[in-house]
């Protein structure tokens, strides 16, 4: 929180600003001490205005070709890093092959700052309430990460190393993701903030649920994000829910669980009065049409 | 000290000017540039005081460092019209008692200028929707999506003519 009353401008001057215009010139430039890579800014310039940057040149990321866009590719959907939120809502692509991470854009902040952010920030960044989290995870998502020595990919999840700590090292930079679409009878993405728009979310989920041919729950991904250190699929609960079939029984088991899942990480915290039933609340709230769907 | 120039073309113009890198696009509108109608609310991309177009969408210019605004196109409401010759947007919030205290109004008026752009007949509900990052506290926002409907049907008729 910034001290209005003691509030002073941090001096910005010793901070520099290069823009490479490849991914080669961005990582060499990357591997400097105090580099920072800005592409959206709308986390960093937070940072800076209160003081927080301690680096000495933002690497502008933003205006590097490849870093940009969205394709297909052989029935995977690859994302460059620097593509905005607003973007992704624009795009047909998006809508309807990763429902879910158009429902999660959808409710992304406000137009400004959609028109700003971008994919790759919001992943690199790693604040747990970071909205396209639950969707990446949930469509498999896999991140092309670029430095002086090559290119590796990674699952998503493993360059969230803690509360707003991304895995990645000096030197690295991501530059695209890959997602897989899976056709579901459920895709949906919700979350649950203090208001309707420019909410950060308090607590969010992604689910992805199929039935085989006899009615049986053959898919089952939960993706719980905000409420824990790092966003992250719940093991115990799709353990639960697979091989069922889609009753009212199993969800409130279920979602039940989740809870008791996420306690398990986070510990009893003062919030849990209000966190413990509201997930429980959302998992049920999401499953509504899936559960009238499949009983017919 | 580093010190860049920042090509820009504002409001048509091709202007350019020195910067800190790390300076905010909004300083560099405000102090150097002279645009005086972007305005610091909070700071920290919740308010949409400081919204400007730049390349064709509307942005918080508190979030956005200098340097990008170097070769970029951008809007400001100096831009937008005079008082003897108002934009469309700008008489409408006068004819619907949409200013008040007027901190908030050029925010306003350029993410309404990216929508109507954008989208030139909204629903009451996307114009509601698109300006859900602009907060006003005196004036209240019936006023405002009221002068943006209207603005719309003004600028459509005036391109219909």
């Amino acid at each position: 929180m910034i001290d209005v009353m003691n509030y002073h401008q941090p001096d910005r001057s010793a901070i520099d600003y290069v823009r490479p215009a490849t991914v080669d010139e961005a990582v060499a430039m990357l591997a400097k001490e105090g580099t920072a890579i800005v592409a959206g800014g709308t986390d960093l310039m937070i940072d800076i205005r209160a003081g927080w940057f301690k680096g000495n040149c933002l690497v502008d990321v933003k205006h590097i070709p490849e870093m940009h866009g969205i394709r297909e590719e052989n029935g995977a959907i690859a994302i460059g890093a620097t593509t905005s939120i607003e973007e992704l809502r624009q795009s047909p692509l998006v809508r309807e092959k990763l429902p879910a991470l158009y429902k999660a854009t959808e409710k992304f902040a406000s137009l400004q700052v959609r028109n700003t952010v971008t994919i790759g920030g919001n992943v690199g960044h790693a604040a747990p309430c970071g909205d396209t989290h639950p969707p990446l995870i949930l469509y498999d998502g896999e991140v092309e990460i670029a430095s002086a020595s090559g290119r590796r990919v990674v699952p998503l999840r493993e360059t969230l190393a803690g509360p707003s700590k991304s895995a990645l090292k000096q030197g690295e930079l991501m530059t695209r993701f890959t997602l897989r679409p899976r056709k579901a009878a459920l895709e949906d993405f919700q979350k649950i903030g203090r208001r309707k728009d420019l909410a950060i979310s308090r607590v969010s989920l992604a689910m992805l649920l199929d039935v085989d041919a006899s009615g049986v729950m053959d898919e089952v991904r939960v993706v719980l994000g905000a409420c824990m250190p790092t966003t992250g699929r719940m093991p115990e609960t799709e353990a639960i829910l697979k091989g069922n079939k889609p009753t009212w029984k199993v969800f409130r088991e279920a979602a039940a669980h989740m809870a008791a899942e996420m306690i398990a990480i986070t510990g009893r915290r003062k919030s849990i009065y209000y966190k413990e039933p509201a997930i429980q609340g959302l998992m049920l709230r999401m499953c509504i049409p899936f559960v009238k769907g499949a009983s017919k | 000290m580093p010190t860049i120039t920042i090509k820009l073309t504002l409001n048509g113009e091709q202007r350019e000017g020195n910067a800190q890198p790390a300076q905010t696009a909004l300083s560099f509108l405000r102090d150097v540039m002279g645009q005086k109608s972007v305005k610091e609310g909070c700071g920290i991309g919740e308010c949409g005081a400081c919204t400007v177009i730049v390349n064709g969408k509307a942005v918080n210019t508190c979030l956005m460092p200098a340097g990008q605004l170097d070769g970029a196109t951008v809007i400001t409401t100096e831009g937008l019209g005079t008082e003897e010759n108002p934009h469309p947007l700008q008489s409408a919030f006068v004819k619907h008692n949409a200013i008040q205290c007027g901190y908030c109004s050029p925010g306003f008026m350029m993410n309404a200028k990216a929508l109507l752009d954008e989208k030139p007949d909204p629903t009451r509900e996307e114009v509601s929707k698109a300006l859900a990052g602009n907060i006003c506290r005196c004036t209240g926002y019936q006023q405002i999506v009221d002068a943006v409907m209207d603005a719309a049907e003004t600028i459509r008729e005036g391109a219909g003519s």
